[in-house]
């Protein structure tokens, strides 16, 4: 916001942010503070509410936190690898390469994000158990001697690997979409080879993209139970969210440790975040600039079957593999799979799932609701995003800095103990809020702020100033400028990630355990009443459904996006 | 062989017309009379009534979703007009919520059924004074808590994959046998009150030592019951003890599983049931109640849910033989020992925690 005279509606603009945030955010992990240094709920009337850091003490004491913390970054640190590998390698395929069948390959790496962590974890472990997992049964049947043990760190791995790439995926692909190509020409004519150009100017240009995208995925895995849960604890191996369910499932749940375990995780991510910033400093990522492009595609030659076949094998390991795993589970009366002849005999299979799921009164309850929550997630979230990201990227407002760290921390806050925390903090709000949608979609707009914030950053940090300010020296005011300029030029970014916070939502899982009432039950939280009923049939039926609502909003957006892009248009 | 004059027809018909005339009212007096009996045994014609014209009610429960849908279904065929909202979650989930909606007063449950009585303590003064019609019926060990009752109740069984072709156990000590070697699946004793159960009956019941010899024998270790289940369905693991009701009603669909009930006891967990203080359905709340104690809604927990019942005459699952003894923990060394002895058990089992 370079033009003076707006004093006022700076502040103004500014103190909005921050009570918004406030009450989004700072309050909920206010009271998770609260409740970690005291015995009992923080709730005003509980009873047995003590002041105590026995809490911490215990969690700092605790050798198998330390354990549990070791397996955390073990497997975090493995996934975020494969994810950024993944990740940047589709992004640059999809978006700067001739390589066959690239938009659908573009579709395709997204999709692991449709499917919920625990339906990830459930969808691996009938493919990859040692004994009778599918793959297993295959590979057995051929003759040879070696399986796959998805229950294993490595197992895991792969799979935070495989599912959080779209992170990275969906940061750097719109960098890579949004690039002026003058530099990789000017390497192209000095001779420069293309494996050279990609690693000195292509991936060093979009360096905010990959960090940011690195870190998000880095720090979401941290805070994933689902996939952990299902293929880590018949190898026993905990990591700090399974640690974190533990203590708040046992008798009596122990949500003060819980809280207190979670603060840490908080205390990391901010200090991440204050790196990030650091490290980005004064560096400066600039590369859609006024002049009109056309993003160059690097001709393969032979080498785009290549690129083309490490898409498909891609494909059908995070796809196609889980997919069918669970349209088996979803159709099949039972999953006893004891050969592979048995997997193809049609007397198996049924709709009895469906019938069952659908004549439960509830099923179609929960998918109104959902649609509802996340249209109202998607708007409510994507402006919001917006404002934030605007604020933190693109003006020098005061206490920006402290609005980028504090729209980042939900992120490290495990959905369990983020759904606790809005409960103690949202219970008594007058209105009626508490029972309704809308404690449900604030709860999710809070939540994932730090998605959508960061998806949003790439492109706008990327916009040359010169835009905006060919735009006030032609008399546009602030407002003016972001709705003929940014809006446009940020727009299939906007819509990108109010899909994203669509999606999201759907998934969601954590708060909704706490905040849903008998009216507002949501598909998540039906999903796991099924999963813990033990009928994992109904539960894949339903995942199958679910699956199917986000792969549509999915294509939805993604041809509205690809009609809003100006690059393509140019 | 004689004719009938018209006349005559018509006053054959008259009478007959008073006969049927007399036999209907006689009828419907009966049922009148079987529906009051009925009643009776729900708290009551008047109970009834009331709980009509509040139409619905607020059910928080721990109990499975699709059982406990079962009995709302099962309720709605005799009460037609009394529509049940539930709330389903896992125990120490459910009862943080209600902890926080009584501090905040926005409890909105009329009914509360919580699988796990060491829960219940920090909220017990929610609870409306309140028993049911056939409360002698009940055990004594089952009333330690005041007003609340055990609505639900989970027993521990062993399943076993009968598509496998592995050899049935007889007892829980076969389950330590070494022909079942890396061939049994187990809930974590952490789990929750029903796997605490299992624990405390295994320790108490099959000796000291039981879990040292099981732990040898490398058992598969699960999070929580339904992956245990569907470990046996998939032959993960072929044999496992889990909780009845979690695969009798899989059985009846006809999963590859079977059944067996050990001779040394079913440990039982019975809830903690009772009506709330500020029900805002107090009737309703209580006539679901009286029906869910009542021997009929016992029954359809049984044969329909699979699980059990430790009302004095219900029936067993399908396949129990009537010897079958169901054990009940001490409710005070349920508590009191729990903390220590799972602590033991994780290190035993090796699972760190």
């Amino acid at each position: 916001m370079q033009n003076p005279g707006h004093g006022l509606l700076k502040y103004g603009w500014t103190t909005a942010l921050v009570l918004i945030l406030s009450f989004l955010i700072l309050y909920p992990v206010l009271m998770l503070f609260y409740g970690s240094i005291s015995t009992g709920s923080p709730v005003a009337g509980s009873s047995g509410y003590q002041l105590s850091i026995k809490a911490f003490l215990d969690v700092i004491a605790d050798p198998s936190v330390i354990k549990a913390f070791w397996n955390t970054l073990v497997v975090c640190f493995g996934g975020t690898v494969l994810a950024v590998l993944f990740g940047l390698f589709f992004s640059w395929v999809t978006a700067r390469t001739n390589t066959p069948f690239r938009r659908s390959i573009e579709a395709v790496s997204i999709m692991p994000l449709l499917i919920p962590p625990l339906v990830a974890g459930i969808a691996w472990s009938i493919l990859g158990s040692p004994k009778t997992g599918m793959i297993n049964v295959f590979l057995s049947k051929l003759g040879l001697g070696w399986q796959f043990n998805f229950y294993s760190s490595w197992g895991i791995v792969v799979i935070f690997g495989i599912y959080y790439a779209p992170y990275v995926y969906m940061f750097t692909s719109s960098a890579l979409k949004n690039m002026d190509p003058a530099l990789e020409e000017a390497a192209a004519i000095s001779g420069v080879s293309t494996f050279r150009t990609i690693f000195n100017i292509t991936f060093p240009l979009i360096l905010p993209a990959i960090i940011a995208g690195t870190m998000l995925s880095f720090v979401v895995m941290l805070g994933i139970y689902g996939i952990p849960a299902v293929l880590g604890t018949p190898a026993k191996i905990n990591v700090l969210t399974t640690y974190i369910y533990e203590l708040i499932s046992g008798a009596p749940p122990v949500y003060n440790k819980a809280a207190a375990t979670s603060i840490i995780l908080i205390v990391i991510t901010a200090l991440a975040v204050l790196v990030q910033q650091r490290v980005l400093k004064g560096k400066s990522f600039v590369t859609v600039s006024g002049k009109a492009f056309k993003p160059r595609l690097i001709d393969l030659g032979k080498w785009k079957y290549l690129t083309f076949s490490i898409s498909v094998v891609y494909l059908i390991l995070a796809v196609i593999l889980p997919a069918l795993a669970l349209l088996v589970g979803a159709f099949r009366n039972f999953l006893y799979i004891p050969s592979i002849a048995s997997i193809f005999d049609p007397s198996a299979y049924s709709l009895t799932h469906f019938s069952r799921l659908f004549s439960n009164s509830l099923t179609l309850l929960s998918l109104i609701n959902t649609l509802k929550i996340g249209v109202i997630t998607a708007v409510v979230g994507g402006l919001l995003s917006f404002a934030i990201g605007y604020t933190v990227y693109r003006t020098k407002l005061p206490f920006r800095r402290f609005i980028d760290v504090v729209s980042t921390l939900p992120i490290a806050i495990p959905g369990l103990v983020i759904g606790i925390a809005y409960l103690w903090a949202w219970i008594s709000l007058p209105g009626g809020i508490y029972g309704s949608i809308w404690i449900l979609a604030l709860a999710f707009v809070a939540r994932f702020i730090p998605d959508t914030v960061k998806s949003l950053s790439t492109s706008l940090m990327q916009i040359h100033k010169e835009l905006e300010e060919a735009s006030f020296i032609c008399g546009h005011g602030l407002l003016a400028t972001i709705r003929k300029v940014i809006l446009p030029l940020i727009a299939p970014g906007l819509v990108s990630s109010m899909s994203l916070l669509f999606i999201l939502s759907i998934r969601e899982l954590g708060s909704s355990l706490f905040l849903y009432s008998s009216s507002t039950l949501p598909m998540s939280v039906l999903l796991v009443n099924l999963y813990e009923g033990g009928d994992i049939g109904v539960t894949a039926a339903f995942s199958v459904i679910q699956t199917l609502i986000l792969i549509v909003v999915v294509l939805f957006t993604t041809v509205i996006a690809r009609k809003m892009s100006i690059t393509s248009k140019v | 062989m004689h004719y009938v004059t018209a006349k005559r027809m018509i006053g054959e018909k008259k009478s007959l017309n008073a006969r049927l005339l007399v036999g209907i009212l006689l009828m419907s007096l009966a049922t009148t009379a079987s529906a009051a009996a009925a009643d009776a045994a729900f708290g009551g014609s008047k109970l009834v009534k009331a709980a009509e014209k509040e139409g619905k009610l607020v059910l928080y429960t721990a109990n499975q979703l699709a059982s406990e849908q079962d009995m709302v279904a099962a309720f709605n065929k005799r009460f037609p007009g009394i529509k049940v909202a539930i709330v389903r979650a896992p125990g120490s989930r459910l009862a943080t919520r209600i902890e926080t909606e009584v501090a905040a007063h926005k409890l909105t449950a009329d009914v509360i059924d919580m699988s796990d009585r060491g829960l219940v303590s920090s909220f017990q003064k929610v609870f409306a004074d309140y028993a049911p019609p056939n409360a002698n019926l009940y055990p004594e060990k089952t009333k330690a808590l005041k007003n609340l009752w055990p609505k639900t109740s989970w027993g521990f069984v062993i399943a076993y994959n009968s598509a496998s072709g592995v050899e049935a156990p007889a007892s829980w000590k076969d389950l330590a046998k070494p022909e079942y070697k890396g061939k049994v699946g187990i809930v974590v004793a952490n789990s929750g009150g029903s796997t605490w159960t299992r624990a405390m009956f295994e320790r108490q019941e099959l000796g000291k030592d039981y879990w040292v010899k099981l732990a040898a024998n490398k058992p598969v270790l699960y999070p929580s019951g339904a992956p245990a289940a569907s470990g046996i369905v998939r032959g993960e693991v072929l044999v496992g003890g889990v909780q009845s009701n979690a695969v009798i009603p899989q059985i009846k669909k006809g999963a590859p599983l079977k059944v067996v009930y050990p001779a040394e006891g079913i440990p039982v967990t019975a809830s903690a049931a009772g009506v709330v203080k500020t029900a805002a359905h107090p009737n309703a709340a209580r006539l679901y109640m009286n029906w869910c104690l009542s021997k009929e809604g016992q029954s359809v927990w049984v044969e329909q849910g699979g699980g059990f019942s430790v009302l004095k005459g219900a029936p067993l699952p399908q396949g129990a033989s009537p010897s079958t003894k169901l054990w009940i923990p001490d409710s005070k060394e349920y508590i009191s020992l729990r903390t220590q002895w799972i602590r033991d058990w994780n290190k035993i089992f090796n699972y760190e925690q």
